[in-house]
């Protein structure tokens, strides 16, 4: 992997808006940016950019032939790597409890 | 609806003081509605009631609405999560009310604001509130802000990121002039967005009434506790679908600016206690605005999963969580900056929930409706009124027949599934604008045929009663139809066309003006005597027609929901009026007894 967290900030001066490039979240502030085919391709979390580079094609509107992972498996782990924002959340929510 | 909550070990809160905190929110949910609808000034809110109301926790998790706009329920969220990741949690002071509409940053489309008010409780904040609202003039380049054949995000109105609407109660004046410099009806958008910023109030006064009852720490772990019994339940309603991958796919016909069709391809996959909902292998993103977002995309797919699951599971973050979207960038279903996106929301979505449904027709045959008539027929017009010279923009949408279900037919016109509103009624259309409404009924023969048939379209025709109005419209299903599942048929298509003044004949816009869709266009002046007509489409059936009883058969001749032609043709039977003026019916060969 070869990405980095970048941080919208200030705000009013992040022009760019960004998608996670696999299940297409908007993300408001903290993106995983990954370096795919020389282009800062954001994604959710690091490990989104993982699954994807195995299993997806760019721009990600058709999925590899040759992927071996099955679609269902391919969605576990997205399901748990793609909520980044939610993590953060629920994280926050089980401080405070 | 009124929810239904169970008691388990984990849960804070005992099982009635839940049910009743449970109802208490999603009836100031409703209460804020009510405010609205009778304060506001535009028709959009009083009669349409094209807004939705929602009740957030204080780290901006959803718990409790009520039954108004589904796409709004669905994008609000979003909406939200981003206003606060974007604003952070420590910027509200009590009295500041926040205002955003941006698609981009998870608003439906430029017309829906989004109004956020955070609730304080001894100087900490313990709930967000907030609405959403179709404003009638959001500043686009037609009046009424559908532009049907838009290229870009910038013709569709202005865009406001999140902003402070009202510092400690104070407007903040310099927003405020920017939106009023921008809409063509400023007074009605200050009625409107006051009406949701009086809604918000109430929100606030009920919950600060219901913490002081209860107490922080009780109001804290129910809503806690409704979160996880919503979840738990939307997580058992999955489980009961059967494992696997399911796939359906349908067509948007044009998108107002090219003359080419859009695929929208959906794989459902069940995975045990959980769903997603993979648009990969959609089409790319359109050139004119039938696009979609993300937040738009995922709020059709929840919609579709409410209709099809429990609804007495408490609606709130927790029914949401098993639920899980991907759509790809750059496709239809989430186009990119700065695609124009205004007819996703309007046209798309209902699409989405179609093709869920149709995902899911073999999964759950007891469940699943035929497609609904898809469109929100979006009539916006806009001009001076005679006389005072003052301006005005309308947005005006119609129902459809929706599917038939596999119990009973479709319902006749009602506004598509991602709406849940009311269309204008003839006498607040012809009070307020210049356009008289020449007639308006059910349209025989429109609903699909089936053993359970789809419910019927409607016609209208109008005359326009000024100099000059300038018209708008997005429509879908007009070649593409509504389809029937299990051997139903498909509904009738949509329609909008146009008679000069002394005219016989209706002809499409697209002949008469030369528009490149002749269903999705902007800004076309029609004069004094000029008229429109608007058909409506019909839903699709549900099961075999030759299944369906002649006695229903029959009862349908009696009503004109269909002719005589249709029950020969569709359902096998000769029908002969007797002279009495009775419909009477006999079987014609090779049609089925229903066993």
């Amino acid at each position: 992997m070869s990405g980095k967290w970048i941080e919208r900030s200030p705000m009013y001066l992040s022009f760019d808006l960004y998608n996670c490039d696999y299940c297409g979240k908007n993300i408001p502030r903290s993106i995983w940016l990954e370096n795919i085919d020389e282009e800062q391709v954001p994604f959710c979390s690091p490990k989104i950019a993982e699954v994807y580079i195995r299993t997806r094609e760019y721009p990600a509107n058709t999925r590899r032939s040759n992927c071996s992972m099955s679609l269902t498996e391919e969605l576990r782990v997205v399901r748990a790597g793609c909520s980044a924002l939610r993590d953060r959340r629920d994280a926050a929510i089980a401080k405070a409890e | 609806m009124t929810t239904r909550v169970s008691s388990s070990p984990d849960l804070k809160v005992d099982q009635v003081t839940l049910t009743v905190i449970d109802n208490y929110l999603a009836t100031t949910c409703r209460e804020m509605g009510i405010a609205m609808m009778r304060t506001a000034y535009s028709p959009m809110f009083n009669e349409s009631l094209d807004f939705s109301c929602v009740l957030f926790d204080k780290y901006g998790r959803m718990i409790s609405q009520a039954e108004f706009c589904p796409s709004q329920i669905g994008t609000i969220k979003f909406t939200v999560e981003w206003m606060i990741d974007e604003l952070g949690p420590d910027v509200y002071k009590p009295g500041d009310v926040i205002i955003m509409n941006d698609p981009y940053r998870g608003s439906g489309h430029i017309p829906e604001h989004t109004l956020l008010k955070a609730v304080f409780h001894k100087g900490e904040i313990v709930a967000f509130v907030a609405n959403c609202a179709h404003l009638a003039e959001p500043g686009a380049k037609a009046p009424g802000g559908l532009a049907g054949d838009a290229t870009d995000i910038f013709q569709e109105g202005l865009r406001l990121p999140p902003l402070w609407l009202q510092r400690e109660g104070i407007p903040q004046e310099d927003i405020w002039k920017i939106i009023f410099a921008n809409h063509r009806t400023p007074k009605t958008t200050y009625g409107d967005l006051m009406a949701m910023v009086g809604s918000l109030n109430v929100a606030e006064r009920r919950l600060t009434s219901l913490i002081e009852k209860y107490g922080l720490e009780t109001y804290q772990n129910a809503t806690n506790d409704l979160i996880r019994i919503a979840e738990r339940r939307m997580r058992e309603e999955i489980r009961q679908i059967p494992d696997g991958e399911y796939f359906f796919e349908d067509i948007i016909e044009d998108d107002g600016v090219l003359n080419i069709p859009y695929t929208v391809r959906c794989k459902v996959v069940v995975d045990d206690d959980q769903i997603t909902c993979d648009f990969t292998g959609s089409s790319l993103q359109a050139a004119g605005p039938m696009n979609g977002t993300f937040a738009v995309t995922a709020s059709a797919v929840y919609n579709a999963l409410m209709h099809l699951t429990d609804p007495t599971i408490p609606r709130n973050e927790g029914c949401y969580r098993p639920i899980h979207t991907i759509a790809p960038p750059g496709t239809i279903v989430n186009c990119e900056f700065p695609a124009p996106l205004v007819g996703g929301n309007t046209e798309l979505s209902p699409r989405i929930t179609d093709i869920i449904f149709g995902a899911l027709a073999n999964a759950l045959p007891d469940r699943v409706p035929a497609s609904q008539g898809g469109t929100s027929c979006c009539f916006l017009f806009g001009g001076a009124q005679p006389g005072s010279g003052d301006l005005y923009s309308h947005f005006h949408f119609e129902g459809t027949g929706w599917g038939g279900r596999p119990t009973k037919d479709g319902n006749s016109q009602i506004i598509v599934i991602n709406g849940n509103c009311r269309n204008t009624p003839v006498e607040v259309f012809e009070t307020r604008y210049p356009i008289r409404v020449e007639s308006y009924r059910l349209l025989e023969d429109s609903g699909g045929a089936g053993e359970n048939r789809g419910g019927l379209g409607i016609e209208r025709i109008m005359t326009m009663e000024a100099d000059s109005i300038t018209v708008s419209a997005i429509f879908n299903r007009m070649t593409v139809d509504p389809f029937g599942i299990h051997g139903g048929k498909p509904g009738k298509n949509s329609g909008i066309y146009f008679r000069r003044k002394g005219s016989k004949d209706w002809e499409t816009f697209s002949n008469a003006f030369g528009t490149t869709s002749p269903s999705k266009f902007s800004n076309i002046t029609l004069r004094r005597g000029d008229q429109v007509k608007i058909i409506a489409p019909g839903g699709g059936g549900w099961g075999d027609p030759m299944r369906r009883s002649s006695e229903r058969v029959e009862a349908d001749l009696r009503e004109g929901f269909i002719t005589p032609e249709a029950a020969e043709h569709d359902y096998g039977l000769k029908a002969e009026l007797d002279s009495d003026g009775n419909w009477n019916v006999t079987p014609r060969i090779g049609r089925k007894d229903k066993s």
